[in-house]
């Protein structure tokens, strides 16, 4: 009796999607409905149904997850994706390690966030909330759409095969289970301050009531999207062989360009909240952030890019997504058309030298660079359509020119942090800056006379590090000794007081601390990487950037659902063991590389193993040097973006009783 | 190869037999990837020609090899392939009529943008700025004439 329950209860999920889906439309509709009517406690049933989709859509994904790990191969994706062989811990994750599942994972993002605004936003935006999850419900239904009538999950399959095939070797690595959620997470997160820039539009919603809140949603999918492509990044690293780390291709771009916007909002909404101004700006820097979001999806989604990223798509997918997407950007641009005018600017510049006109610089150089990208992705897809003509964009084009963006982003880095709001002191800043300056001079010569003739990049970027750490370091130094004087605190008193006091300030210092420490990796592995691939006998030693490695031979090994050749090597400096594994998956014809390092704080040695000639092996050696520096610098900035969302529970606290005379409505 | 490195190696060299013979890798070989890393493996998902391990990227390092050996220049040999393969092998897309685009963008956007945000934040410095948007939104002054009037 049970096995027939269990076999089946995979319908229960399919329906619950169906349910979700149509509870979606309804919650897209209710407002309509309401003021059609006239009828406006129907708005209530926006809100309502946000938890509501969230828990079908739960309910599908649980019996998704289920059929994993019962080996139901009864739903073709998971006959598909799954085998009893696999382990169970890809299992749960096999619910994304496919198209139709990535999609629906999407999906649920899309609803869990949904439900989470609706209770953040009870008490602080309830005559606006309506609204807002209508919008968010639209968008939850046309992805329901896409994934119900183009690219089902719950699929069944007669007859039952009795094995299924295997998940994509590739995706069998920890790495799995956390890239895809974090990715989407950013991506999807950014439908919110979409919805609330669409309600301010459609309500005419005072800028001060709805901006603040924006900000902080934009920066909570901005800290998953860094997670995402610097975990990516990390897995691409550690799993593919290749020993790189970022390669331009296509679908990472498609991550990069919303990061890029994603990243100059978060800069030019804070002008919008402390100086009354860009208004207009930054709506239309939310719409395209989510647009470049939903492009992304579309270009991973609908099968016309190749790349490690991509699964089969389905006919007629593509063009949904592109439709939806259309669809979606016609409204949103008709709307900041039409009704943009209420939405702008309170007060005006005072002074070319300032903050905000700092942010603007920002605005610009963020914006060239993600339209270079853009461009630099699309046009070869673009130009093939139109004239049939091929041509290929990759790493040294996207090397050469982002490079130098990137480096003038570093100076504004530098600099804008120190221009003070409204009006700055010329005289007052030159001095602040000229200490950076300086050990930004020294550090780049320094930098230029040890390793001058490899690149001119690596002392200029480095100089510029060391002058934007510099600037910080200054910038913090003065706070806290003008708070110390003043308030007649001890010195580490005073800089708690001055970072623990202003956490939206010292939080973002913090992610340009971790951007910092990340250049140092880029220009250190990108710039200072060696290689080798040579033929090794056991007992064999390769000598690369002064590292010392032998060749002691290999072995065959077993793991759940392959069988492997994996080389001993050994490192002789420190005594490191190498096991790199070239492998074969069940029901796979490819062979699978997997590397493996030996990790210090300031080198990696990273080995592959290849194919084997009379008693000689194929070993390909990198040394990379700094790449932990990488993973380091995204640490700190996720915890930077941390420190600075911390920021509200703070003062929450210390307002609350002031909060309480104030009615929750109007 | 700088002076110590080169001692370093004489050294290695002398100390070998305790370690097993020394692999070397192949100039060659070095120059060989460098001109890799520039051309597209045709068959494979944007990868380059020194990272795929596609049967025919292999054939083509060869190629590129054996090109080398004949003494030719990293300029012919990817005149070659793009005689061969059109522009698409080339990662670095040449300034030529369809690639020009690619190359004046930055430099057109960064003029633009610049150009634009440097008049915007000269116009707005000290400019009268139109009327400020009411204080509360028409929907909103509606609701609460409404509730006060239940009031």
């Amino acid at each position: 009796m049970w096995s027939v329950v269990s076999l089946n209860l995979i319908e229960v999920g399919h329906f619950a999607a169906y349910l979700a889906f149509f509870v979606a439309i309804t919650q897209a509709l209710a407002p309509v409905a309401a003021r059609i009517l006239k009828r406006p406690a129907l708005r209530a049933i926006s809100v309502n149904g946000a938890p509501l989709v969230f828990l079908l859509t739960t309910v599908g994904a649980l019996t998704i997850v289920y059929s994993f790990l019962t080996n139901n191969f009864s739903v073709s994706y998971v006959a598909a994706n799954s085998n009893t062989h696999l382990p169970i811990f890809y299992k749960v994750a096999a619910l994304w390690g496919g198209h139709r599942g990535s999609l629906y994972l999407w999906v649920w993002m899309l609803t869990a966030y949904t439900a989470a605004v609706a209770y953040h936003g009870r008490t602080r935006y309830p005559d606006r909330l309506a609204v807002i999850m209508a919008i968010q419900g639209a968008l939850i239904a046309g992805f329901y759409g896409l994934v119900l009538f183009f690219s089902d999950p719950f699929l069944r399959l007669f007859p039952i095969p009795a094995q299924g095939q295997n998940m994509n070797p590739l995706l069998q690595d920890p790495g799995m289970v956390i890239h895809p959620p974090m990715l989407y997470m950013g991506y999807v997160g950014f439908s919110i301050p979409f919805a609330f820039a669409m309600a301010a539009l459609l309500t005419n919603w005072k800028s001060e009531l709805w901006i603040g809140h924006t900000r902080r949603w934009a920066l909570v999918a901005w800290a998953f999207l860094t997670a995402g492509i610097v975990f990516g990044a990390w897995w691409s690293y550690y799993v593919l062989g290749w020993g790189g780390y970022w390669g331009w291709d296509p679908v990472e771009n498609a991550s990069f360009m919303p990061w890029l916007m994603g990243t100059a909002l978060i800069h030019s909404i804070t002008v919008q909240e402390r100086r009354r101004m860009l208004h207009t700006w930054n709506i239309f820097l939310i719409i395209t952030t989510f647009a470049l979001s939903l492009l992304g999806t579309f270009l991973v989604r609908s099968g016309i890019l190749a790349s490690v990223h991509t699964f089969s798509a389905a006919p007629g997918q593509g063009i949904y997504l592109l439709a939806f997407m259309v669809l979606v950007m016609a409204l949103a641009f008709g709307l900041f058309l039409a009704k943009g005018g209420y939405q702008q600017a309170e007060e005006s510049f005072i002074s070319p030298l300032s903050r905000e006109s700092m942010f603007i610089w920002n605005n610009v150089i963020f914006t060239v660079a993600c339209a270079c990208v853009l461009l630099g992705t699309l046009y070869p897809l673009f130009l093939q359509a139109a004239s049939g003509a091929r041509i290929s964009v990759g790493p040294p084009y996207f090397d050469l020119v982002m490079v130098p963006i990137f480096l003038v982003m570093l100076v504004v880095m530098a600099i804008g942090p120190l221009v003070s709001w409204r009006k700055a002191n010329l005289s007052k800043l030159r001095g602040r800056l000229l200490v950076p300056a300086l050990v930004g001079v020294v550090l780049g010569a320094i930098v230029g006379l040890v390793f001058g003739d490899v690149y001119w990049t690596a002392p200029v970027a480095l100089g510029l590090v060391g002058f934007v750490a510099t600037s910080i370091i200054t910038n913090v130094g003065r706070a806290v000794w003008a708070r110390s004087r003043q308030h007649h605190e001890p010195l580490f008193r005073a800089f708690g007081q001055v970072v623990l006091g202003n956490r939206r300030h010292y939080g973002g210092m913090i992610v340009h601390a971790g951007v910092l420490v990340m250049v140092v990796g880029l220009v250190g592995s990108g710039l200072f990487k060696a290689s080798k691939l040579v033929m090794m006998a056991p007992g064999d030693v390769l000598h690369l950037a002064h590292e010392r490695v032998r060749f002691d031979g290999v072995q065959d090994i077993r793991g759940a659902d392959f069988t492997a050749v994996q080389g001993h090597l050994t490192v002789l400096n420190n005594n490191a063991q190498l096991r790199p594994e070239q492998r074969v998956y069940f029901g796979s014809p490819m062979e699978v590389t997997r590397p493996s390092v030996n990790s210090t704080l300031l080198r990696d040695v990273y080995v592959d193993i290849g194919d084997h000639h009379g008693g000689k092996w194929e070993v390909h050696l990198f040394v990379n040097p700094l790449v932990n520096f990488i993973w380091l610098g995204g640490g700190i900035m996720l915890s930077g973006a941390a420190f600075s969302l911390s920021d509200r529970l703070g003062r929450r606290k210390k307002s609350s009783a002031l909060s309480k005379t104030v009615p929750a409505q109007i | 190869m700088k002076p110590a490195a080169f001692l370093l190696c004489c050294l290695w060299v002398l100390a070998a037999p305790a370690f097993g013979a020394i692999v070397h890798e192949s100039v060659i070989h070095r120059r060989e990837i460098a001109i890799a890393k520039t051309l597209r493996c045709t068959v494979c998902q944007a990868e380059s020609l020194a990272e795929s391990q596609a049967s025919i990227a292999q054939d083509m390092r060869k190629l590129i090899r054996e090109k080398l050996r004949a003494g030719e220049t990293p300029a012919q040999i990817r005149a070659y392939f793009v005689s061969r393969y059109g522009d698409y092998i080339l990662l670095k897309p040449p300034f030529d009529p369809l690639g020009a685009i690619l190359w004046i963008w930055p430099f057109a956007l960064f003029a633009g943008l610049g150009g634009v945000a440097a008049v915007m934040i000269r116009r707005r410095s000290h400019a009268p700025l139109p009327p400020p948007p009411p204080e509360l939104a028409p929907e909103d002054r509606a609701r609460i004439e409404a509730l006060t009037r239940q009031e």
